[in-house]
């Protein structure tokens, strides 16, 4: 295996701070900030899955939001054998590379239903029409709808939306591209939910009139959400029921 | 908390970035310029002297650019303005950034035709 020689050019804090480590050449800019963090245990930063499934290692690498578990260092490194890691922007700062998640959950707690991830039973008070535009075919042909079957949801609540998006820089109440195309997936797939409540959390200035078309959630969003459809369709639903009544 | 308005960053995929910069640059010019289009009407008030040396003034080759600079300004946020209401109505979300580069293509091909009207 070829081993290569990684500089992490990271943000502490107050200061950069440089860290040297040997990764081999398939390695990840987590396995890096691994590496780095059995220099100096003190380093602070998140992950969990290695997979790009629990969202928790976004990381702005070179200014960019990314999920360091899947991004190759080889694709990131610069001539200087050097890669940049800040913390995500937007986010209370903890410390180091690890930002407070507990405003964007609760933002995303509001709406609630398409975020529920734990195995939950299909029964069949389910709404299977708007089951039909979620799943495909195949899954709905499952005999019995077996218990533990688990709702596929694409957003993995990773933040990089709101570390990338322009307005959730200026307004501190801003709802946020994860906690708007949530909104947008309830309305896909209401089970029996009332969505009018759901749309009333956010149609207002701080939540889906704030965006203005950046389209940099949907950039950076490393699940395909696409944030940035979701509220403008969302917003063009809203307009044509005010139209309607 | 780390929060800092980024109106002006560069990326590899800038579309809707850029487009938003864009914006916002040429929407302040207008509103700069409309003051200065108000104050210098006033000139008119001070008679047809002022005003004729002001005209002369304005065939100077340095306001003819910043003529253009505004023309291209006017097209522009006209354009994406119109693309921006479009994509707000759930219309063209999928060729949003082909409708980018399209206002900005034709904004720029209209302000050489300008500037080519002009001189
Ligand atoms: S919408 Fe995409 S970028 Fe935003 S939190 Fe969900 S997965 Fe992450
Ligand atoms: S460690 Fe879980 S998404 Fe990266």
């Amino acid at each position: 295996m070829k081993f290569i020689s990684v500089r992490l050019h990271i943000w502490r804090n107050t200061h950069w701070e440089d860290f040297t480590v040997q990764v081999s050449s398939e390695a990840y800019v987590l396995d890096a900030l691994e590496a780095a963090s059995e220099q100096d245990k003190s380093l602070l930063f998140r992950h969990a899955c290695h997979h790009a499934s629990c969202g928790s290692c976004g990381l702005r690498i070179n200014g960019r939001e990314r999920l360091a578990c899947i991004t190759p260092v080889k694709d990131v490194i610069n001539t200087l054998g050097m890669i940049r890691l800040e913390p995500l922007r937007n986010f209370p700062l903890i410390g180091d590379l690890l930002v407070d998640f507990k405003p964007f959950m609760q933002q995303l707690d509001r709406i609630d239903l398409p975020l529920r991830r734990s195995a939950e039973l299909l029964s069949k008070e389910i709404n299977i029409d708007s089951f039909k535009r979620v799943f495909n075919k195949a899954a709905l042909d499952i005999p019995e709808i077996s218990p533990g079957f688990n709702r596929l949801e694409n957003c993995i609540e990773c933040g990089l939306c709101v570390s990338a998006c322009p307005i959730a820089g200026t307004d501190i109440l801003y709802s946020g591209p994860a906690c708007l195309a949530a909104v947008g997936r309830v309305l896909s797939e209401p089970r029996h939910r009332s969505v009018m409540d759901i749309i009333e959390l956010v149609d207002n200035e701080h939540g889906l009139w704030r965006c203005h078309a950046a389209f940099e959630c949907s950039e950076v969003c490393p699940a395909g959400v696409d944030p940035a459809r979701e509220i403008l369709a969302l917003r063009s639903h809203i307009l044509r029921n005010n139209f309607k009544s | 908390m780390k929060r800092r308005s980024r109106w002006f960053e560069f990326h590899l995929h800038p579309a809707g970035m850029l487009a938003f910069m864009i914006h916002r640059l040429t929407g302040i010019g207008l509103v700069v310029y409309l003051y200065l289009h108000l104050w210098i009407l006033n000139t008119l008030r001070q008679g047809s002297q002022a005003w004729d040396t002001f005209l002369q003034m304005m065939r100077s080759p340095m306001v003819l650019l910043l003529d253009a600079v505004l023309l291209f300004g006017i097209l522009f946020h006209g354009l994406n303005g119109l693309r921006l209401s479009l994509v707000g109505l759930g219309i063209g979300l999928r060729w949003q950034k082909w409708l980018f580069w399209g206002s900005l293509g034709v904004a720029v091909c209209l302000t050489i035709c300008g500037i080519w009207i002009m001189v």
